[in-house]
């Protein structure tokens, strides 16, 4: 649980120093606090406390939030929320955002391999530009996990996170997690590809083993795909492994405790009949909660009641799109909302979009807290309703557009013209 | 059906071996595999004191609901209700049964193995021959989910491979163990046609027509002239022009049945310019267009569609799969709606989003509104209703709160278009299909059975 402290006034008269010395430096530095918000911090605050704080303010500068206060915060920009709310900015994960712009154009498409390895860093191609990212914006997204499809191989590859800022930038490219596919397979046996990624582990774990005892033996990794396994075995790189059978997942939770995994489970819709011993083994989940159907054999579990079950049970739970996610995540706060409706508390169901990926994947993101990125979002309504919307998006302090080529398109041909509509840009 | 007794004469000539041709006129069965639906057990009962979204565009406040015999017998404030069972409605909304016109439920079933997989006849660009219920598989498991969403009404559609992908069907969402069992009553037959990217790719990729979408045209157009030809030789013997015959032909004769006017179009159809190209051949050759599914562009050309009385069905946001749902707008149905005698439906197309309809209509709702749209939740019932019931030729029969119309109602915990809306209780005919507070009323399926722990 992330402490959080109510600001000291001496923590905040130094920020308002800071801020006025930055002035002088760029516009960038300039500080903005959002003030009167009803604030719903990304998890909750205590047992018993709830992760909203009402009439709170927020100042961040430099893309850092830098006060969290129950007092009206001064600063270079004043923001009045009116009493809206404000939320971290959610994060997507187990999606392809940006790296497909038209799924049946296979030129646009690079989310997958056909047969993928470790190397396989599919971020690498996301496109900042893709039309789908602003939408994503529009849900409240600031952040993405993008995620290699499922391939042929042991490994999909290794997922990466994207900021949602559309800038022509070059994205972070860190491995946030490996990525393992195991779903039935028509030309396979789930078992093979399980003993395949137990001796892939176990070979480099006896590798490095017996280097160690060798006198002038060289332990450290000499390619990218052995520097990877490395961070698996030692738990830094989290196993992300899309599974739904609820035997199999026990089969995964098994080789954790064998290697010493930091274990995700994905897709999940079996997750819910071995809750006890995901809790009790401290793997998490990300499940799309609108899963409620028997669509494998593997999902025969599916159901609207998941999200909450798994909660109740202690099992720390992210929620996903897991329909063409690529395209529709800006939907992630409607199945956040459906699972609410279906019994998951609501500050769970925030951090299930927040604070939970956040930390899985080693982001420092997903609170409103001192010190994490300042990716806000402030809402006119209820941010899980469908008559809530963004009204302001924050992406590492800076404020995001929120039109679409959706919009423009809506624009265009909304108002009629003389003219053709070619005409109304 | 009156048919039958036609049919039955026809069959004993067989057995006696005339040559039935010349003895007794052929005869075409429109009807062979007619519904067998019943209503579920039922009693009159009334919703009290409830707001009610009536269908028409009306909103209701505090009133009363009176269903008996299996339909709506009044509407007002403050009704005399002692002697029948009542639900109390105050805080929740009441209204009519959401329908779908657009679900593979059945032939595409869960769970998804190739098995199951009957909904597309992908093995020529005109299969109008094929009718979906035969592939429907009543045991799927997504009728009871959609179901708990409010789905009294669906119409089961071939897939979309095709330039005509065959007939569609229209359920009432009970559980059956036959397809006849779930057949709409008097509901017409519909005819699934398809334009754009799938019959050209599909085709096209085995190296036959259509390989373009100026081959898809043809391939209407032809199919289209020989139905006309088809039924002018009907029409000939008939009238006793000509004495023999036509060789009877399963594909055309659903073609002439939409000539006649007896089988509606539903036509999968993406684009602005297609979608005037396909009103442009409903002319041609006289027929008339029917409802556009997937029309991501239809906000491009509501007048030309209300103009044509075309109605058409819309996703809320799916988009980008392919280049003919790029440009996808989330007003979209709104800004068909705002035109004079349109026709705007939301529809899903999935087993997953037929569960939360509501909550589709409720994405275009609110997102209009916000952009300043004139749209109010009164409307937004009308396109996961009403205009559904038109565009499925049941309107006489459904989709509407008002007085004789068949009792398929939606009794919601709150606004049903918010995103924590739940139907409490739903019912087909008058007749309780499901109570989200009552194992009874709550269906599984054979497939489900002894396979769900929770």
């Amino acid at each position: 649980m992330m402490a959080f402290r109510l600001p000291a006034a001496a923590v905040v008269s130094a920020v308002v120093c800071l801020t006025q010395v930055l002035l002088y430096g760029s516009a960038s530095a300039a500080s903005t606090a959002i003030i009167n918000a009803s604030l719903y911090t990304g998890e909750p605050l205590g047992e018993e406390q709830s992760g909203v704080i009402e009439g709170a303010s927020i100042r961040f500068e430099n893309g850092l939030i830098t006060e969290v206060s129950h007092q009206a915060l001064t600063a270079d920009r004043v923001i009045d929320a009116k009493g809206r709310v404000v939320t971290p900015g959610f994060i997507g994960s187990l999606n392809q955002l940006g790296l497909i712009e038209v799924s049946a154009v296979a030129q646009s498409n690079d989310g997958q391999l056909e047969e993928p390895d470790l190397n396989f860093t599919p971020i690498l191609a996301f496109n900042p530009e893709s039309s789908a990212v602003p939408l994503a914006r529009t849900g409240g997204l600031t952040h993405s996990i993008v995620t290699p499809g499922q391939g042929k191989g042991v490994f999909a590859g290794v997922a990466g996170a994207a900021g949602l800022t559309s800038q022509l930038v070059t994205p972070d490219a860190t491995p946030r997690a490996a990525v393992l596919y195991l779903l039935g397979d028509k030309n396979g046996s789930r078992a093979w590809q399980l003993e395949k990624l137990r001796q892939a582990l176990k070979a480099r774990q006896d590798q490095v083993t017996k280097a160690a005892t060798e006198p002038d033996a060289d332990t450290a990794p000499q390619t990218q795909k052995e520097q990877r396994l490395d961070r698996l075995l030692s738990g830094q790189l989290p196993l992300l492994a899309v599974c739904n059978r609820p035997i199999d997942i026990l089969q995964l939770v098994a080789l954790k405790s064998t290697f010493g995994l930091a274990l995700i489970i994905a897709g999940g819709d079996g997750a819910v009949a071995v809750r006890e011993q995901l809790a009790e083994a401290k793997v998490p989940v990300l499940l799309d909660p609108l899963n409620s159907l028997p669509v494998t054999f593997d999902s025969l579990h599916a159901s609207l009641s998941n999200a909450a079950l798994l909660h109740e049970a202690g099992v720390q739970l992210g929620l996903t799109v897991l329909s063409d996610a690529s395209h529709l995540v800006y939907q992630l706060r409607f199945g956040a909302g459906n699972a609410i409706a279906n019994g998951l508390p609501r500050d769970a169901a925030l951090a299930a979009i927040t604070s939970v990926p956040a930390r899985l994947f080693g982001l420092n993101r997903g609170l409103i807290a001192k010190g994490k990125a300042a990716d806000l979002v402030l809402w006119h309504g209820d941010p899980f309703d469908y008559s809530g919307r963004v009204h302001s998006l924050w992406i590492d302090g800076k404020a995001q557009s929120l039109t679409t080529r959706a919009d423009q398109l809506r624009n265009r041909y909304r108002n009629s013209s003389e003219m053709p509509a070619a005409y109304t840009k | 059906m009156g048919l039958r007794p036609a049919l039955l004469s026809l069959g004993v000539v067989w057995l006696v071996g005339c040559d039935f041709a010349t003895e007794v006129p052929p005869q075409i069965d429109k009807d062979p595999y007619p519904s067998t639906y019943q209503p579920l057990p039922r009693q009159p009962f009334a919703v009290t004191n409830t707001t009610v979204l009536t269908g028409t565009g009306r909103r209701l406040e505090a009133t009363d609901v009176v269903v008996e015999n299996g339909v709506i017998t009044a509407i007002g404030k403050n009704l005399p209700v002692a002697d029948i069972p009542t639900i109390d409605g105050q805080g929740r909304w009441l209204t009519p049964g959401i329908i779908d016109v657009h679900s593979h439920l059945g032939a595409y079933p869960s769970p998804q193995v190739d098995s199951h997989q009957d909904g597309n006849e992908i093995t020529g660009p005109n299969t109008a021959m094929v009718w979906v219920e035969h592939s429907v598989w009543p045991q799927d498991p997504g009728f009871h989910r959609a179901r708990a969403g409010g789905i009294t009404t669906l119409q089961i559609l071939p897939g979309s491979a095709n330039l005509f992908g065959g007939r569609g069907v229209t359920l009432k969402n009970v559980p059956a163990t036959t397809v006849q069992g779930m057949k709409y009553p008097g509901a017409p037959y519909s005819l699934k046609m398809a334009c754009g990217e799938n019959p050209k790719r599909v085709y096209g990729q085995r190296h036959q027509a259509p390989g373009s979408r100026m081959g898809n045209m043809a391939g209407f157009r032809q199919a289209w002239a020989d139905a006309q030809y088809y039924r002018a030789a009907w029409a000939n013997y008939e009238t006793g022009l000509n004495p023999t015959p036509p060789e009877r032909d399963l594909q055309l004769d659903t073609l002439a049945g939409v000539l006649d006017g007896e089988i509606m179009v539903h036509n999968h159809c993406y684009k602005a310019e297609e979608m005037a190209m396909m009103i442009d051949l409903g002319n041609e050759f006289g027929y008339h267009p029917g409802t556009f599914h997937h029309a991501v562009e239809a906000y491009k050309i509501p007048q030309l569609l209300a103009a044509n009385n075309v109605c058409a069905a819309m996703w809320p946001d799916w988009w980008g799969f392919k280049m003919e749902a790029y440009d996808m707008t989330l007003e979209n149905v709104a800004l068909v709606d705002q035109v004079q005698n349109s026709c705007a439906i939301v529809h899903s197309d999935s087993a997953r989003t037929i569960q939360r309809l509501n909550q589709e209509a409720a994405k275009v709702l609110y997102r209009a509104q916000s952009n300043g749209f004139a749209v109010t939740e009164a409307d937004a019932i009308r396109w996961i209703t009403a205009n559904a019931a038109k565009a499925l030729g049941i309107a006489d029969l459904t989709g509407t709160i008002e007085l004789n119309k068949q009792a398929d109602l939606v009794l919601w915990n709150q606004n049903p278009f918010s995103v924590y809306a739940h139907p409490v209780q739903v019912f087909i005919d008058g007749a309780k299909v499901y109570d989200r507070h009552d194992a009874r009323y709550q269906a599984v399926s054979d497939f489900k059975l002894g396979q769900e722990t929770l």
